[in-house]
């Protein structure tokens, strides 16, 4: 016969909801099979432990759900907040709490279900979101990752550091991190750095006072006078010459400078992001800029993949600037024929996306239907005459990205969902789907 | 060296970008040479790994520790042992001792499986 207690464990693990009871110290005493799938604890590691060091929500010890419930004696119902899974994921999770009383109507307990709302969160995104966050497309693991830490990294006043090739969308993400920080109603300043000669470029950004050269008949504010409470963006820093990198430097460790022919120091209220296209870590041993000034600049270090890595991103970014310059010509070109797709798809682009975005334009001049032909393509793609291997899809190019992480990982899903920085159970579908599993 | 604890209390913080508290201590060799308790809770999360870098911080022993700030932690060179739990005296004694295990859970580890106490109505 099934005594009433194992009775109890089977019914609470054919629940599909995660479930867990806690005594009034807190300590877990019920944990069962949903709840073991969805935080990656085991029920052993669970029971008796505190049930905020197992589940690890946003709200754990501030506004715990289930404290206002056993202090108030009322439920809570589908309240949304996320956990940390034991793989330090986060997990967004909608819950609901009662209290637990003895026979005597004593409140003994609480117990606590929760439903993983990662997969819903997902596909809803999937269907509404179209993968887009400020004016930057993308659904490529690496790039939703920044858009996840974007708003932290705005927030702070760190200095960062965008690496990416040309046109791989850098400034795009220093003018988000700019609106999405608190110094948003301030200036943004653009400079580009590799454009200037050394001595133009010093009084560009620090300016000059009147007399500091026969040509200064008048004080000039430099660009971190302008960009005072705000943001300054400086692109091409790889380009700037030591003179100039040991001001910098100055700048962003006392937040003070000298303009030229002055003597006294400007105090500078100014958030620095800066860009590159080369590797600075690399100039830093060959001895072009300084190590110093690096450490400096690479407190948050964002990279942004070539076009060439996401491929998978191709079609959206497509679909976005054929719906941008819609909007701008008054045209309405619905797509891209399946051979310009191809093509499309399968090209390098050693400009980026700003090639892929001038590869639209060009051939909204010339396209006068709906749908945009072979014969619209710059003759450097037409040139490529189309390959009859058979093209690969959106789906092909995500499945063998998928499977190459699952190699480097060695197989591991949990590792290679962590680098795809998608939910262990995503991966899981995603692979079902693929017949991989 | 120095290793820095997220604390709640005197046990580990659950999670790491919602500690109030960290610890920081001292360690020669085996031993535990000095250690101050540092209040982080005017600081954003992904400000953590730099303050903690500026105190010569070169380890981290916590129990959740977002993914985001595993990489910024990597940036500035500070090891990040995760997925431990306990107390702080205890943890850093076994580090001492007996070396941590990335993901151990709770530290020092159960000797015996405690049966299965369920709740009882
Ligand atoms: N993810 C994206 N989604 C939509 N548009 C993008 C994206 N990335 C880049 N673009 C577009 O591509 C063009 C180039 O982007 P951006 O100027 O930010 O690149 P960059 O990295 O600064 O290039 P460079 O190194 O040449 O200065 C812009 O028109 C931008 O709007
Ligand atoms: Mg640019």
């Amino acid at each position: 016969m099934v005594r009433e207690k194992d009775y109890f464990n089977i019914i609470l693990d054919s629940i599909a909801d995660g479930v867990f009871t806690v005594d009034k110290q807190w300590r877990i005493t019920t944990f069962n099979k949903a709840a073991e799938r969805i935080t990656g604890f085991t029920r052993e590691e669970a029971i008796g432990q505190y049930c905020y060091e197992i589940f690890r929500t946003n709200v754990c010890l501030e506004r715990c759900a289930l404290r206002e419930t056993m202090q108030s004696g009322q439920d809570i119902i589908n309240k949304e907040l996320n956990i940390l899974d034991k793989y330090n994921r986060e997990i967004p999770v909608s819950i609901s709490t009662a209290v637990l009383r003895d026979e005597k109507g004593e409140i003994i307990g609480g117990v606590e279900t929760f439903r993983d709302l990662s997969l819903i969160k997902e596909l809803d995104k999937e269907i509404h979101e179209k993968y887009s966050f400020q004016d930057i497309i993308s659904k490529h693991p690496s790039i939703v990752n920044i858009f996840r830490i974007l708003p932290d990294i705005a927030r702070s006043e760190a200095t960062v550091l965008i690496q990416g090739e040309s046109g791989t969308g850098k400034e795009l993400i220093a003018q988000a991190i700019h609106n999405l920080s608190p110094r948003k109603d301030g200036p943004l300043v653009k400079v580009n750095c590799g454009a200037l000669p050394e001595t133009l470029l010093e009084s560009e950004l620090f300016g000059y006072l009147r007399g500091a050269f026969t040509d200064a008949k008048r004080d000039k504010p430099g660009r971190f006078k302008l960009a005072e409470g705000g943001t300054i963006f400086l692109d091409e820093i790889g380009d700037i010459p030591a003179g100039i990198q040991a001001k910098l430097l100055r700048v962003l460790e006392n937040k003070e400078y000298e303009p030229l022919g002055g003597t006294s120091t400007i105090k500078a209220d100014v958030r620095v992001v800066t860009a590159t296209n080369k590797d600075l870590e690399r100039l830093v041993k060959l001895g072009q800029f300084r190590e110093d000034l690096y450490y400096r600049l690479n407190v948050v270090k964002i990279e942004l993949p070539s076009l060439r890595e996401r491929r998978m991103d191709i079609p959206l970014l497509i679909e976005h600037f054929i719906e941008r310059f819609n909007k701008k010509t008054g045209k309405e070109i619905r797509g891209v024929s399946d051979e310009v797709m191809k093509i499309l798809l399968n090209h390098p682009y050693p400009g980026n996306i700003r090639e892929l975005e001038n590869i639209i334009e060009h051939a909204f001049i010339l396209c006068k239907g709906p749908q945009i032909q072979w014969e619209h393509l710059p003759s450097y793609l037409r040139n490529q005459k189309p390959s009859t291997t058979e093209r690969r899809s959106i789906r092909e190019i995500e499945k063998e990205h998928i499977i190459n992480t699952l190699q480097r990982c060695s197989g591991n899903m949990t590792k290679a969902a962590q680098e795809l920085g998608i939910h262990r159970t995503t991966l899981w579908r995603k692979l079902k789907k693929m017949g991989s599993i | 060296m120095k290793v820095a604890i997220p604390i709640n209390g005197d046990r580990i913080a659950p999670r790491l970008s919602l500690a109030k508290e960290v610890v920081v201590a001292e360690l020669k060799g085996r031993r535990e040479v000095g250690r101050e308790r540092l209040n982080i809770s005017g600081l954003y999360p992904m400000e953590i790994p730099d303050f903690l870098a500026s105190k010569g911080v070169t380890k981290v022993i916590a129990a959740g520790v977002d993914w985001y700030l595993q990489e910024i932690f990597r940036l500035h060179n500070i090891d990040v042992t995760w997925g431990i739990m306990g107390n702080v005296d205890e943890v850093l004694n076994f580090y001492l001792t007996e070396g941590l295990q990335m993901g151990m859970g709770l530290c020092p580890p159960r000797r015996s499986r405690r049966r299965f106490r369920g709740f009882h109505f």
